[in-house]
């Protein structure tokens, strides 16, 4: 058994026994593990392969910043084993191993491969024989990745949604700083929100002594209403926002102010091997005894460059762990009161040493140490084995600036500290704690408060004495108390060959041969190397190889460390679940207040912009010949409507549209057609005036919105006295055509419909079936009929008493297509459809509609006037073919084997028994018996042109 | 008549029927199984079977329920006009941006300077049409328009109101910045919408009737997963007695 | 892209409340020549830095209304109703 004795901190219940499996083998863990702590306490040390050569890998941060244990839990690829929270009957998986975890056949790209991989292979070898590369890539699309996503849709679906907070204070980081700081600043009264990415609050002071007062500090952090967001990854600043995954929720947090206590990461050594299962950070393994009673191995070799290591390798003797040595790279400047307690324990204590290969097959067997010369790199004659399962490394600490880098600070190189601080910080950020420089936990807690102080205070919140205090608190913050971290030197490679490979970075598989060859090969700068090596790219987003591999850059260039600088940090700073950024889906849909009986009479319906309306009702062709010999109802609600009224509401149609409104007479309907001053078309609609002041304007269905913005744009800028009130989604609209639509209307309104007294173009107002309408005579469609526009409240009922009444008369209610074969025959246009960003109304078979004798200036006037010189270079016609062959929307017309138009509408028209159609072409073939050819994927065909409506020309029917 | 046919007030008895007044997505709610009862024209949801559930829902956790039967009114004109009818019709109350006016149970809610927006309850709806238009029939050009079709509204009443809301918008709804009689037009599930604080943790949302299907999708889905549900009017009123803007 | 934005009527909100109008351009007075008229239909300034540009409170109150913006910060400066 590899628990050790109950510990004071621990988190496991040992009363609670609770049991998954993982790769179908049971695992016993208690309440309070980890995936990870319950492998590990099972005696399983490699819990994954590595991206690349397939090299087993095992526990290293145990704290969620490394690559090293992903698994996949109950079908989900990608979760961190050392932090995911352990439950009854979980199934747990290993990842990017086949056929097995112990024997991956890829493996054979270390052993054998590797020679064959440097970096940038993928360009370097398979580019010849081009024509192989969809073969390559077929291999590389099966190697390439870690895991796979369940592959059924349904089984990935989950639910996810966001969630906006705003606070006072967002605070990032839950160690013994962001506790601090938020504690001061909830207290001052501040509404604070607190994100930690641990299973627990407490950061590093969980995995040293400090578990119980982490405890404590937690216990009064939520007494003082933070709320705390944990597990949770803080994934990056937004522009002022803050995203924040937690369980299956983003949360979109906008605070006033932030507070960044991200604290500092522990950094991996360079040594041969430096990746076995059995090397692990000191502080992970501090993190498997006294949070989890794990037993980290039998016998610890502690390897460090800084008093991290000391204090670990004290705390693990403590716990219970054999220590049997620690190398340590400094020759002197240890802390004293540290060294005599290591002399006292009787552990071994090798200065200015460091471990130089790590070696066992599938986990550390041993390691070899080696002494120092001056310059750092190990003596030859130096190395002496040492027998451990365990090595504890401690490279020391780079503070986790990504965030505040985000929010807009700037790193630079401290000399003092060792370390890239955050400078340059802007306004609202604090920075406290270990990121900020604090380490120690006296010092991190004073500074967690005061910026939790200064953010409240800015905020208006506390008095004079919290002012003062926070005075005091900063004084005691000057930066000469804080002691320097120890800098260590790139790749302790042993003097006596390479045996094994030493990585800088574990996502990605680059080695420190790989960083110096790179170099070599020119790519000296720190942002062309992570792009040519992949370097700080993956999982880990360089929390465990930014370090690594800027020393070995110095190392290699002869710069500075300080002089390499940092590469930029971007969002995710966590991974993230591509599932979480999509959140609940947000698909708007407008529907019209009879959309249940649409429903119900069986309508087919589907989107239509933002709209979901009936196609048809399953018999396009059906209703479109009840349209032409009895009725048909169809529903219209979608058309943009608006009011326009005031004073000078007939003058600011004529500013807009290129014919006339002021001279509409009220009762009467004109078509008009919008556009801009390029003179292109953006909407069309009929305008009817209701009275002296007040005219009612229709858009087309998806142009509701830009109308009404347009409209109101032009009135903000000529600030004429006219109100505009959009009732396009107030009122119901229901176009009643056919030749026996006046009776229907007649049955069912006192209204006299008769020819003479409702003529074509006429607007009234009455009640039908009791429901007060705005009858429109119009005919979009072609045949006698009337738009009924009605308040929506009282649609259902409308077209309920409409398809009552019309039984008698055979009527249909019909759908868009029927709706579009029938505006097509009377070559009707539908904007969007039959015209683009280019279509003018002169071109578009309307230059009837331009008024150039219009006195005032109108919108698009001077383009049109140029096209109108210039004389049109393209029209829209109409064109017919014979033998019933529906050419494609969209399809080519052709001249002299060139693209000269394109077709817009085609259907077949089961009236006239032909296919027609409306087609762009040039000018020259605009005319009445033109042929035209269409090129339609593969096949020509002839087509005449015609540029009168193909149905009723003589308006015969819909003037009737 | 002129502007009728945008008044739902204006319906007539034919052929022996008065029509009845219908939420944008009754069809919705009838198929949900809702019970449905007259008020003031308009069929209103009373219920959806266990009332003491959608109370339970209006004061333990979140209850979503269609008003749409609310009068909408809408008051243009120049700021100082605008004002001045408000100022005669509300009891002389001003109209402050970002905060509505309750005013003999009817809300004054400004979206600008020289347009209001009218909320009353849906027998006062013809009065106050008529009271406004006689208003604006002053020298100045103002004018009147029903707009109680054109929003789709619901009332989002409960303690967790306010985290259902923070699911689809991105208004800040802390309680000390959208203090009672907070008005804000603004886009919720990603359409134009207004919020409404009537007091408490109760709120109204009105936005496109054509959205109101989804609308309502979304909100009770966010309600759903949070513990609430849909309810009728009369586990409103239930749930606070003497409140009488939104319930029967 | 998420800064907030001060509508002039309604206050402060996401800027995905808002519809951008580009930046104000005078419409000619009277009739333009043929490269005047295309200058002032294609032509921006597209200044790096501040400019007047009009927004429209799509989601909310439906006005327009003008803003000075920075456009490498995206600081708004002013905000104001047209006229007024």
């Amino acid at each position: 058994m590899s628990r050790l004795p109950p510990g004071r901190g621990e988190r496991i219940d040992r009363e609670r026994p609770v049991a998954f499996s993982f790769d179908g083998k049971r695992v016993a863990a208690f309440e309070g593990d980890t995936i990870g702590s319950a492998l590990h306490a099972s005696g399983r040390r490699v819990l994954s392969r590595s991206f690349k050569y397939h090299r087993p890998r095992g526990l290293l941060c145990c704290a969620g910043q490394c690559p090293n244990c992903l698994v996949e839990v109950d079908g989900w690829p990608g979760v961190r084993a050392c932090t995911e929270p352990v439950r009854e009957g979980m199934r747990v998986a290993h990842m990017n191993a086949s056929p097995s975890l112990r024997f991956d056949l890829m493996r054979g790209t270390d052993l054998f491969g590797s020679r064959l991989t440097p970096p940038g292979f993928y360009y370097k070898t398979l580019i010849r024989p081009r024509r192989l590369w969809p073969l390559y890539e077929k291999i590389l699309r099966h190697a390439a990745g870690l895991g796979r996503l369940p592959r059924r849709q349904a089984e990935r679906e989950w639910r996810t949604e966001y969630r906006r907070r705003h606070a006072d204070v967002l605070v990032l980081g839950g160690g013994v700083a962001g506790m601090a700081a938020a504690l001061r600043a909830a207290e001052l009264g501040a509404d604070v929100v607190l994100v930690d990415d641990g299973p627990e609050l407490g950061g590093d002071l969980l995995a040293g002594e400090g578990a119980e007062s982490a405890r404590e500090l937690a216990a009064r952090v939520r007494a003082a209403g933070v709320e705390v967001l944990a597990p949770a990854a803080a994934l990056g600043f937004f522009d002022g926002i803050v995203a924040v995954w937690c369980q299956s929720t983003l949360h979109q947090i906008r605070a006033g102010h932030h507070v960044a206590a991200t604290g500092s990461i522990e950094q991996p050594l360079m040594f041969e091997g430096n990746d076995l299962p059995g090397v692990m950070l000191c502080s992970g393994a501090q993190r498997l005894a006294s949070l989890y009673g794990v037993r980290p191995g039998k016998a610890a070799l502690v390897a460090t460059v800084a008093d991290r290591g000391l204090e670990a390798a004290l705390a693990l003797h403590e716990a219970g762990v054999e220590v049997v040595g620690i190398a340590d790279t400094r020759s002197s400047g240890a802390d004293e009161e540290l060294s005599a307690r290591i002399a006292q324990e009787r552990i071994p204590l090798l200065r200015g040493s460091a471990v130089v290969r790590a070696f066992g097959r599938r986990q550390v067997k041993g390691a070899v140490v080696a002494e120092l010369d001056e310059a750092g790199r190990p003596i030859a004659d130096s190395e002496r084995g040492i027998n451990c399962d365990l090595v504890a490394v401690s490279g020391g600490t780079v503070p986790a600036t990504s965030l505040l880098l985000q929010a807009g600070a700037k790193a630079r190189w401290n000399e003092a500290g060792g370390a890239y601080l955050p400078e340059g910080v802007p306004p609202g950020v604090h920075a406290a704690g270990a990121v900020a420089g604090h380490e120690s936990r006296d010092r991190a807690e004073i500074s967690g408060a005061a910026a939790g102080a200064e953010a409240a205070l800015e905020l208006e919140l506390g008095d004079e004495r919290d002012r003062a205090r926070l005075q005091l608190e900063r004084e005691s913050l000057s930066p000469e108390s804080e002691p320097a971290t120890q800098l260590v030197p790139a790749a302790a490679g042993s003097a006596n060959g390479r045996h094994e490979k030493c990585f800088a970075c574990l996502c990605e598989d680059v080695t420190t041969d790989d960083i110096s060859f790179s170099i070599d090969e020119g790519f000296d700068s720190l942002e062309l190397l992570k792009r040519y090596t992949t370097v700080t790219m993956g999982p880990c987003q360089g929390r465990m190889c930014q370090l690594p591999s800027i020393r070995q850059m110095a190392a290699d260039t002869g710069a500075a460390v300080g002089e390499v600088g940092l590469t930029t940090a971007r969002p995710p700073w966590s991974t993230v679940p591509m599932g979480a950024l999509a959140g609940r889906p947000f698909e708007p849909a407008k529907r019209s207040a009879v959309h249940g009986r649409h429903q119900e009479l069986g309508g087919n319906v589907l989107w239509a912009g933002d709209w979901r309306r009936p196609y048809d009702y399953g018999d396009p062709e059906g209703e479109t010949m009840a349209v032409h010999e009895g009725a048909g109802l169809i529903d219209v609600s979608t058309l943009g409507k608006l009011i326009v009224r005031g004073p000078q509401a007939g003058a600011f149609l004529n500013h807009l549209y290129p014919n006339r409104f002021d001279n509409l007479k009220p009762g009467r309907i004109r078509y008009g057609v919008l556009g801009d001053d390029a003179g292109r078309i953006t909407d069309d609609g009929t305008v009817c005036r209701l009275d002296e002041q007040s005219f009612y304007v229709t858009t087309t269905s998806s142009g509701a919105d830009a109308v009404e913005s347009w409209f109101a744009w032009w009135l903000a800028e000529w600030e004429m006295e006219t109100h505009l009130t959009d009732v396009s989604q107030g009122l119901a609209a229901f176009n009643l055509a056919g030749p026996r639509s006046r009776e229907i209307l007649s049955a069912l309104s006192d209204l006299d419909c008769s020819n003479d007294s409702f003529a074509y173009l006429d607007g009234k107002r009455a009640h039908v079936a009791g429901v007060p309408c705005l009858l429109l005579r119009i005919g979009f469609v072609g045949e006698l009929g009337y738009e009924l526009h009605c308040p929506g409240a009282l649609a259902e009922h409308l077209w309920d008493a409409i398809l009552d009444a019309g039984e008698a008369h055979a009527i249909r209610p019909f759908g868009l297509e029927p709706q579009r074969v029938l505006r097509l025959q009377k070559l009707h246009i539908l904007v969007g459809q039959d015209t683009d960003a280019e279509s003018n109304p002169l071109e578009a078979a309307m230059p009837w509609i331009v008024k150039f004798d219009k006195d005032e200036d109108f919108i698009g006037r001077w383009a049109l006037e140029s096209v109108n010189e210039r004389g049109p270079e393209n029209k829209l016609v109409g064109f017919t073919i014979s033998d019933g062959v529906v050419p494609t929307e969209g399809a080519a017309v052709v001249a002299d084997g060139k693209p000269v138009g394109r077709v817009t509408s085609s259907r077949f028209s089961p009236r006239l028994k032909r296919t027609i159609g409306m087609a762009w072409v040039p000018a020259g073939l605009a005319e009445d018996g033109a042929t035209i050819t269409l090129a339609d994927g593969g096949r020509r065909l002839g087509a005449e042109v015609q540029i009168a409506p193909f149905y009723d020309p003589d308006q015969e029917r819909l003037r009737g | 008549m002129s502007f009728e046919f945008l008044a739902p007030d204006a319906a007539q008895p034919a052929a022996g029927e008065v029509p009845s007044l219908r939420s944008p997505i009754e069809w919705a709610h009838r198929r949900k199984g809702a019970r449905l009862r007259e008020r003031a024209g308009w069929r209103v949801v009373a219920g959806y079977g266990s009332t003491p559930k959608e109370v339970a829902a209006c004061q333990a956790s979140v209850a979503v329920a269609d008003v749409s039967f609310l009068g909408k009114l809408e008051l243009q004109g120049e700021p100082g006009v605008v004002s001045s009818i408000v100022a005669q019709l509300a009891g002389g109350a001003g109209l402050e941006p970002g905060r509505a006016t309750f005013h003999d149970e009817v809300w004054w809610c400004p979206i600008s300077a020289d347009r209001a927006l009218v909320l009353t309850p849906p027998e006062l709806t013809r009065r106050l049409r008529e009271e406004l238009e006689a208003a604006a029939a002053g020298d100045s050009f103002a004018s009147v328009h029903e707009v109680t079709t054109t929003f789709g509204s619901n009332a989002v009443v409960g303690p967790l109101a306010r985290e259902t809301f923070a699911r689809a918008t991105a208004l800040d709804l802390r309680p000390d910045r959208f203090t009672e009689a907070a008005f804000a037009p603004v886009s919720v599930a990603r359409t134009p919408g207004m919020l409404l604080r009537e007091g408490g943790d109760r709120y109204l949302h009105l936005f496109g009737a054509g959205y109101a299907h989804y609308t309502w999708g979304v909100l009770i889905d966010a309600a759903e997963h949070l513990g609430g549900r849909a309810v009728g009017v009369e586990a409103l009123s239930a749930a606070r007695p003497g409140e009488v803007q939104a319930d029967a | 892209m998420s800064f907030l934005l001060t509508c002039p009527n309604c206050g402060e909100r996401e800027v995905t409340d808002f519809a951008y109008g580009g930046e104000v351009v005078v419409r000619p007075s009277a009739k333009p020549s043929e490269r005047e008229l295309n200058s002032y239909n294609y032509f921006r300034r597209n200044a790096a830095g501040v400019q007047r540009e009009w927004w429209y409170h799509r989601s909310g109150c439906r006005s327009w209304f003008l803003a000075d913006r920075d456009t490498t910060s995206n600081e708004v400066h002013w905000v104001g109703l047209p006229g007024r």
